[in-house]
């Protein structure tokens, strides 16, 4: 049982797929323990397999630098470690560079955006390339997305997910407050290549649920935040949720390989 | 384990929504749910709505159950202290002291709360206060005067510990709520740091799920000792040593 094992401490013992991690540190508070080493200890600790990941230096400053980092760190644990493409809008310019450099872990690109820390629309112009390439390619895009916010509120994906429906959009945090996971919620409700992350800091009671009932449970993905945040916090929520074990399961890690590898 | 949230709350705000109300049958109910024994409680009546009614309505809603125990929202308004004490003579209950603008609207300052403050730590009352709500000056303003008052600060996000740090070393009545205190390992290491003594289970209910506070602390790499005291110890020991 996945709640007894977290009532004990110790590894799920499920398969568990982390849609939503992080490597490096970030400006506004203390970092704890934060190397691969530390994260692969804790990964362990709680019986997480797999970490897809994209660079904070790349999300807070270059991207360049902060890719490379990424997948060295990637390429050092191949089977536990997953990198996501961050792509900075405003360097247009490399946008197609940094993509082919994606080292290819995965059948289909990872591709991770910020537009709330790179300030700019997720559907802005500059953003464009990505997204035809990311149709193209039947790419998984993981976007950060804060309730309302003008770069990458969960709304404005309507519309990219209409426009191109070969991407799979992962709603990062899916708007993070209560009425934020209701703008998720109503866009994936829509779009069918929209999924629902879990990753965040605030575990509203009773929000697993809710989004399982009204999207499926097939299109919630577990993360999260790691090292950012506690990743215990992240499986707790699913653990304890009201949920069917299978559907559990699914969230903690089968979804989201579905989404990697499956047609 | 025995678990004690020290961060509860009932009742249901004009704001909405409807899904995060919750009355006392409906905590019991999540408290058995998630194997958590015992709870401080305040209410959205005396937080929202207005101090002393909503500590008697608080009162009177958890008096029947004596794992139940009230977290009053006082204000610096002559006898608010004795009224509150009154209303369950013989359970100890904490102080919530909301100052900010947007709840009950006084300063923490000494030549506003010093009375009020005097009086609790005198008692050995906790005082419970929002960082988000009245500001860390402030907090560090209330520690600096009263050295003696056990003040814990709730709801502070995972990003606060260069605030929580510096106090934390100065003033050791200080403690912490668990609650939203979620950065990666940060409560762990803020344990080896200052010791688990000062660190308080908490919910954050209706809000959040206990499920995720129960996972932190239950994966947190804290001696069984250690996690015990965050559960439910630290919080059972502030209660009983108050007079």
């Amino acid at each position: 049982m996945i709640e007894q094992a977290v009532r004990e401490g110790r590894p799920l013992g499920v398969f568990v797929f982390d849609c939503h991690g992080h490597l490096g540190a970030w400006p506004d508070f203390p970092e704890h323990q934060n190397d691969v080493v530390r994260m692969l200890e804790v990964m362990d600790r709680l019986g997480i397999a797999r970490l897809a990941f994209g660079s904070l230096d790349a999300c807070y400053c270059e991207m360049r630098r902060g890719n490379q980092e990424a997948y060295a760190a990637a390429a050092a644990h191949p089977v536990r470690l997953l990198a996501y493409a961050v792509i900075n809008p405003n360097f247009p310019e490399s946008l197609e560079a940094e993509l082919a450099r994606w080292p290819k872990q995965a059948p289909r690109p990872l591709i991770k955006l910020h537009p709330y820390l790179h300030r700019y629309p997720v559907t802005g112009p500059n953003y464009r390339p990505l997204w035809e390439f990311a149709d193209r390619t039947s790419a998984v895009v993981l976007s950060h997305t804060s309730e309302s916010d003008p770069t990458c509120g969960p709304l404005l994906f309507e519309e990219l997910a209409r426009q191109y429906p070969g991407a799979r959009i992962i709603l990062g945090h899916s708007g993070v407050t209560r009425k934020g996971y209701e703008e998720a919620i109503q866009v994936a409700r829509k779009c069918e290549n929209v999924f629902l992350d879990t990753t965040g800091s605030q575990s509203h009671n009773g929000i697993l649920e809710r989004c399982v009932a009204e999207v499926g449970y097939q299109r919630v993905l577990f993360g999260s935040d790691l090292p950012f945040l506690e990743a215990a916090m992240g499986i707790g929520r699913v653990a304890f949720a009201r949920l069917p074990e299978s559907q559990k399961e699914a969230i903690l890690g089968l979804n989201f390989r579905q989404l990697l590898e499956g047609a | 384990m025995d678990y004690f949230d020290c961060n509860a709350m009932i009742g249901a705000l004009g704001s909405g929504p409807e899904e995060v109300s919750l009355s006392v049958a409906g905590l019991l109910e999540q408290m058995e749910r998630y194997g958590i024994e015992q709870a401080l409680v305040t209410s959205t009546a005396a937080l929202e709505y207005n101090a002393r009614a909503g500590n008697r309505v608080l009162a009177r809603e958890i008096e029947a159950h004596a794992n139940l125990f009230p977290l009053y929202a006082l204000t610096p308004d002559p006898s608010a202290l004795e009224e509150a004490a009154a209303l369950l003579p013989l359970r100890p209950f904490a102080a919530l002291l909301a100052a900010d603008r947007e709840h009950h609207n006084f300063s923490l300052r000494e030549w506003c709360s010093g009375p009020l403050l005097a009086a609790l730590e005198q008692r050995n009352i906790p005082v419970f206060l929002r960082p988000a709500l009245v500001g860390w000056e402030e907090v560090a303003a209330v520690l600096e005067a009263h050295s003696n008052l056990p003040v814990v600060v709730t709801h502070t996000g995972y990003r606060a510990d260069r605030y929580i740090y510096p106090l934390a070393r100065r003033y050791p009545r200080l403690m912490v709520e668990t609650s939203m205190y979620v950065g990666h390992r940060q409560l762990e290491e803020f344990a080896q740091t200052f010791g688990a003594a000062r660190l308080l289970f908490g919910t954050n209910l209706p809000y959040y799920t206990p499920g995720a506070a129960l996972a932190v602390l239950g994966y947190a790499r804290l001696s069984e000792a250690e996690r015990a005291r965050v559960a439910g110890g630290n919080l059972t020991l502030l209660l009983e040593r108050q007079s």
